[in-house]
C-alpha cells in the first residue's frame, strides 16, 4: 500500500480528475498530434508502454516507490507489462488480457460433450467442434458452427486470436530479442499452426466468416447464429450475462498461458506541467482496495495479486481457469517499439489465410518480409 | 408642490434608482452562475485523462469519482 492516500485527492492536490474518451478508431493519430503539439495533450493517458515510451518518448517514469508498489503487487505475467528497457512507466490496468476458450454449456450438452470435461487436445477439440457444428444438407453455409473465429476488424486483433494457436504449436511471431520476423513469422511451426486455423473455415468448416466475430455471434438472440461454443477473448460482461462457462482448454502439452500482445497501461506525459500532481493521483489509486473497486465496477478482474482470491473473483465463473492459466508457462510476449505495424503484417497473412486468398507458407514469406522492413525502421529510430 | 417637496422626491428616486442598478448587477452574476454551470468563481483545476476504452464507460467514469472531493469515513482502508 502507498503511503499519503488516506487524504482526498482533489482536497489535497486542488485538482480534480476529467476523462475524455478518445474513439478507437484511429486513436493513435489523435494521440500523436496532441503530444507533438504539447498544448493539447492530456496530463495521463491509456496506452501500450513499448508504443509511447519506446516507439516515441513521450512517457514520464514512474517515481520509485510507486515502481516498486506495482513490481510486489502484480502477477508474474504482467511484471514486464508497463516497462520499457527495465524501467517502469506504466500501470497495467487489465488483468484479464489473456486468450481464453469459453464454452457455451447447453450447445455442449445438446451435442453430447461434457462441458465440465473440456477437450485436453487440439485433435480432440477438433472432433468436438464437428460434433457441435451443423452443415447445411444443400452445401450452403452451416446453420451452427463449433468455433467462433476472429476474421474481422484490424488486423493485429486477428493476429491477437491467433498467436495462442501458433504458440501451441512452438511457433513464435518474433525472435526473442524481437530483432528478427523471418525465420519465427514463417517459421514451419507458423506454417502449420495457420494451415489448422485456415483448415477450420475452409476444409474442416467447424468456423463460418458467415457469421461474424465472437462478440457478434454470442450477441444475436436468433437461433440460427446462437453464441459459438467457443470463443476466444470474448468480452468478460458478455461472457457473464449469456452462461458462457470458464472453460479454458490445455490443448496441447506445455500450452503457453496468460500472455498479452497489447497490453494496455495508464501513463503519464512527460511533457505534462501537471505530471506531479498526476503521479500523486495514480498514487493515491494504487491499493488492493481500489484496484478491486475499479475493476469490479465494470465487471473485469482486478490487476493486483491480493484480489485474485477475493470473493468477487472466487464467484466468477471463470476463476478456475484464470488460475490455471497464472500457472502455466508465461509465452511469448512482442512488446516492441512498433509492434502494431508487425501484428498488422502478420495479421495480413492469416485474413489471407482464413478468406482463402493464398496459401500458409507464401503469405506468411510476405509477411515476414514486411516485419523485417518495419523492425529495420524501428531500429533506426531508436538510434 | 414646494420645492423642498420636489428636492426629497427627488432624492428617494435618486436611491432608489442606485439600488436598482445594484440589484441588475447581482441578478446578471446570478444569471451567468446559473447558466454556466461549470464556471465558478474559484475555479478547480484538472487533471485530464485520455482513454480509447470505449467499451469499458464504468471503468472509465471511476477516475472522474475517485477524483473528486468526497468524504471517505476513517479507517476504510
Amino acid at each position: 500500500m502507498v503511503r499519503g492516500q488516506r487524504k482526498e485527492f482533489a482536497k489535497k492536490s486542488g485538482y480534480e480528475v476529467e476523462v475524455v474518451t478518445i474513439p478507437y478508431q484511429g486513436y493513435e493519430a489523435k494521440y500523436l498530434a496532441a503530444f507533438m503539439a504539447k498544448s493539447s495533450a492530456p496530463d495521463m493517458f491509456m496506452g501500450m508502454t513499448h508504443q509511447w515510451c519506446g516507439q516515441y518518448d513521450f512517457c514520464d517514469k514512474m517515481p520509485a516507490d510507486l515502481a516498486k508498489a506495482y513490481d510486489d503487487n502484480l502477477p508474474k505475467y504482467m511484471a514486464d507489462v508497463g516497462k520499457w528497457k527495465g524501467a517502469r512507466y506504466g500501470i497495467p490496468i487489465e488483468h484479464g488480457n489473456f486468450q481464453q476458450m469459453y464454452i457455451n454449456v447447453d450447445m455442449f450438452k445438446k451435442a453430447g460433450l461434457n462441458p465440465d470435461d473440456p477437450p485436453k487436445t487440439f485433435d480432440k477439440w477438433l472432433a468436438d467442434m464437428k460434433k457441435l457444428t451443423i452443415a447445411d444438407p444443400k452445401g450452403g453455409e452451416p446453420t451452427q458452427v463449433g468455433f467462433a473465429i476472429r476474421s474481422k476488424g484490424h488486423p493485429v486483433g486477428i493476429t491477437d486470436k491467433f498467436l495462442p494457436f501458433a504458440h501451441a504449436w512452438g511457433a513464435r511471431m518474433l525472435s526473442p530479442d524481437l530483432d528478427k520476423a523471418a525465420g519465427y513469422a514463417n517459421s514451419p511451426q507458423m506454417v502449420a499452426a495457420l494451415t489448422f486455423f485456415g483448415d477450420l473455415v475452409n476444409k474442416d468448416k467447424v468456423a463460418s466468416l458467415a457469421f461474424g466475430n465472437p462478440e457478434d455471434a454470442s450477441a444475436r438472440n436468433e437461433p440460427r447464429s446462437s453464441p459459438r461454443v467457443l470463443v476466444l477473448r470474448l468480452a468478460e460482461e458478455e461472457r457473464a450475462r449469456r452462461n458462457l462457462q470458464g472453460g479454458r482448454t490445455a490443448l496441447r502439452e506445455g500450452m503457453p498461458g496468460a500472455g498479452a500482445l497489447f497490453p494496455w497501461t495508464d501513463l503519464v506525459y512527460k511533457n505534462s506541467p501537471n505530471k506531479q500532481v498526476a503521479w500523486e493521483f495514480m498514487r493515491f489509486i494504487s491499493n488492493p482496495k481500489d484496484d478491486m473497486e475499479h475493476h469490479q465496477s465494470q465487471g473485469i478482474l482486478p490487476v493486483w495479486t491480493a484480489n485474485l482470491d477475493s470473493a468477487y473473483v472466487k464467484s466468477r465463473p471463470d476463476y478456475q481457469s484464470t488460475k490455471d492459466m497464472l500457472a502455466q508457462t508465461v509465452p511469448p510476449t512482442y512488446f516492441h517499439p512498433k509492434s502494431n505495424e508487425l501484428a498488422t503484417a502478420f495479421g495480413d497473412a492469416v485474413v489471407g489465410v482464413l478468406f482463402g486468398k493464398g496459401q500458409p507458407k507464401p503469405l506468411l514469406d510476405e509477411a515476414a518480409a514486411k516485419m523485417t522492413a518495419s523492425s529495420r525502421i524501428a531500429v533506426r529510430c531508436r538510434r | 408642490m414646494s420645492y423642498q417637496f420636489v428636492e426629497e422626491f427627488a432624492g428617494i428616486k435618486g436611491e432608489l434608482m442606485k439600488r436598482r442598478g445594484w440589484i441588475m448587477v447581482i441578478l446578471a452574476a446570478v444569471m451567468v452562475a446559473v447558466t454556466i454551470p461549470n464556471a465558478s468563481f474559484a475555479q478547480q483545476k484538472k487533471l485530464v485523462l485520455w482513454t480509447h476504452w470505449e467499451q469499458n464507460p464504468d471503468f472509465n467514469k471511476w477516475y472522474e469519482a475517485k477524483g473528486k472531493s468526497s468524504p471517505r469515513s476513517p479507517g476504510t482502508r
